[in-house]
């Protein structure tokens, strides 16, 4: 069973220790996750919106819908870096979590990240590679492991978790216009690219490979003054001119 | 609540309205060197500046000048008006001066802007209806360029979008659910699930089209998602039915 009460998403006394920040994203997965489950179960009666907007032949069933709309399919590879074999997991995702590049140290000093993009941000996300201690079945003891994951298509709608855990991830977001208003998405043969800028206006006039440009709709922004003088709280910030008219 | 236009007996004037326990005069670390301690306390030169016997406000200071002041209760204004004969939208000036003002580029920052600070509603004698939350919504939309800002809570707001109420537990949901709701393609998943003959009870996605179905049809007066948040809250056993086992394993990967 999954109840909203231990992940943590109900404003209840025991969980005063977490931060809004924290809840809310956790909310965002818990929902989505739960909107393809209730969607599922039980056929809307008309789709026939979706059906023009995707160019789909025949009305879509709504797993179809989902995978459109919401959802990332995706395999995660888990490979062993010494007997090289790879073993495949299901890791298809509905909110991409940002993996922040490392900062790097020189001596003791943390050197400054180098300007990365938003679209770089994200496409290291996608693909989320890292490097894990961890069981492999094939050589029988704890190897280093790789995993890295494989998408085969990008949603419609694509919900994207800031998880900024420390100041330096929170500078990029402080750097005026480092969140684009619009990014170009590729997605070829398990590959996932991101454009923003420059080089999503050359890949749109290029016309080579099949584009979606993204355009942002809002975030959740949490306002924190490190408690003074007032708590912190979510701000809703969204753009009107996709809303409703 | 009868309508009344008398002064009521329970409508205290500020002038007998007090504050109690004004915070400690905060004093100077390198004046307090100065100080020489006897059994009973310090004693010392008097160099703050004011007379021995003179008081210093200490709550004047913990308003803060940045702070918006929170508008009148529409009832309030209506009687004024009605007395005076004009309304002049002086408030409204002043709001949206303070706000541009403080509108310097301010992401590094520790302070955030005054327009993104945390309000309270305050509720009147006539509940939340009687809030004015009209004040200042079209500057913000000129400032941000195109970026509406829909305050959780809706304080001020004179657009067409609808906000949610604030005091609700699970309100923190409050920014996602808006987030959501200017989504089209979510919006329009909502609303067509609400609509199918859904027998799951609870069940979120229909809550969250009716929030959405709400909003909309709020046009910009405010809305609570509380059977959402109930729903949200409440531990569904027959919800989870057509569970996947897969997925029973999330609350450990979770927080």
């Amino acid at each position: 069973m999954l109840v909203a009460g231990p992940l943590g998403l109900l404003e209840e006394e025991e969980n005063k220790a977490l931060s809004l920040t924290m809840m809310s994203q956790s909310l965002s997965r818990y929902l989505l996750e739960h909107i393809t489950e209730a969607y599922r179960s039980i056929l809307p009666a008309s789709t026939t919106l979706e059906q023009e907007l995707f160019g789909l032949p025949e009305p879509p069933k709504p797993e179809e819908l989902l995978t459109r709309m919401l959802a990332t399919p995706a395999v995660v590879s888990i490979r062993c870096m010494n007997c090289r074999s790879e073993s495949p997991r299901p890791g298809t995702t509905h909110v991409i979590d940002l993996m922040y590049p490392a900062q790097k140290l020189v001596g003791r000093v943390k050197m400054p990240v180098a300007r990365t993009t938003f679209s770089q941000v994200l496409m290291s996300s996608v693909e989320r590679e890292t490097t894990t201690k961890g069981w492999c079945s094939r050589c029988q003891r704890y190897q280093t492991l790789q995993t890295r994951k494989t998408t085969h298509s990008a949603p419609a709608v694509l919900t994207i978790n800031a998880a900024v855990s420390s100041p330096e991830q929170r500078r990029f977001w402080a750097t005026p216009g480092w969140l684009p208003e619009e990014v170009g998405i590729i997605v070829d043969s398990g590959q996932f690219f991101c454009y923003e800028e420059e080089a999503l206006r050359f890949h749109l006039q290029r016309g080579a490979h099949n584009i979606a440009v993204y355009s942002l709709i809002g975030m959740v922004v949490n306002v924190d003054s490190g408690g003074q003088p007032q708590n912190p709280h979510l701000v809703a910030m969204v753009n009107g001119e996709h809303g409703p008219s | 609540m009868p309508f009344y236009r008398e002064v009521l007996l329970s409508s205290w004037p500020s002038n007998i309205v007090s504050d109690l326990g004004a915070p400690p005069v905060q004093l100077d670390p390198s004046f307090l060197a100065t100080l020489k301690q006897m059994e009973w306390g310090w004693y010392g030169r008097n160099t703050r500046g004011l007379l021995r016997n003179q008081v210093e406000d200490t709550r004047g200071r913990h308003r803060g000048a940045n702070a918006l002041k929170a508008p009148k209760f529409l009832s309030e204004k209506a009687r004024e008006s009605m007395s005076s004969g004009l309304n002049p939208p002086a408030e409204i000036r002043q709001a949206s001066e303070t706000l541009l003002s403080s509108n310097d580029l301010a992401s590094l920052k520790g302070e955030a802007p005054a327009m993104y600070r945390n309000f309270e509603i305050k509720y009147s004698k006539f509940g939340v209806d009687d809030f004015d939350f009209r004040l200042v919504f079209f500057v913000l939309g000129m400032i941000t360029k195109g970026v509406w800002l829909i305050r959780v809570g809706r304080y001020y707001n004179s657009t067409r979008y609808a906000g949610l109420e604030n005091h609700i537990v699970n309100s923190y949901a409050n920014s996602l659910l808006q987030v959501m709701h200017y989504t089209p393609l979510l919006r329009n998943l909502a609303l067509q699930h609400a609509a199918t003959a859904c027998l799951a009870s609870p069940c979120l996605l229909c809550e969250l089209g009716y929030v959405f179905d709400m909003l909309q049809k709020a046009e910009g007066s405010t809305c609570q998602a509380t059977n959402m948040f109930k729903a949200l809250s409440s531990s569904p056993q027959g919800m989870f039915c057509y569970q996947k086992p897969k997925l029973r394993l999330y609350p450990n990967l979770c927080l």
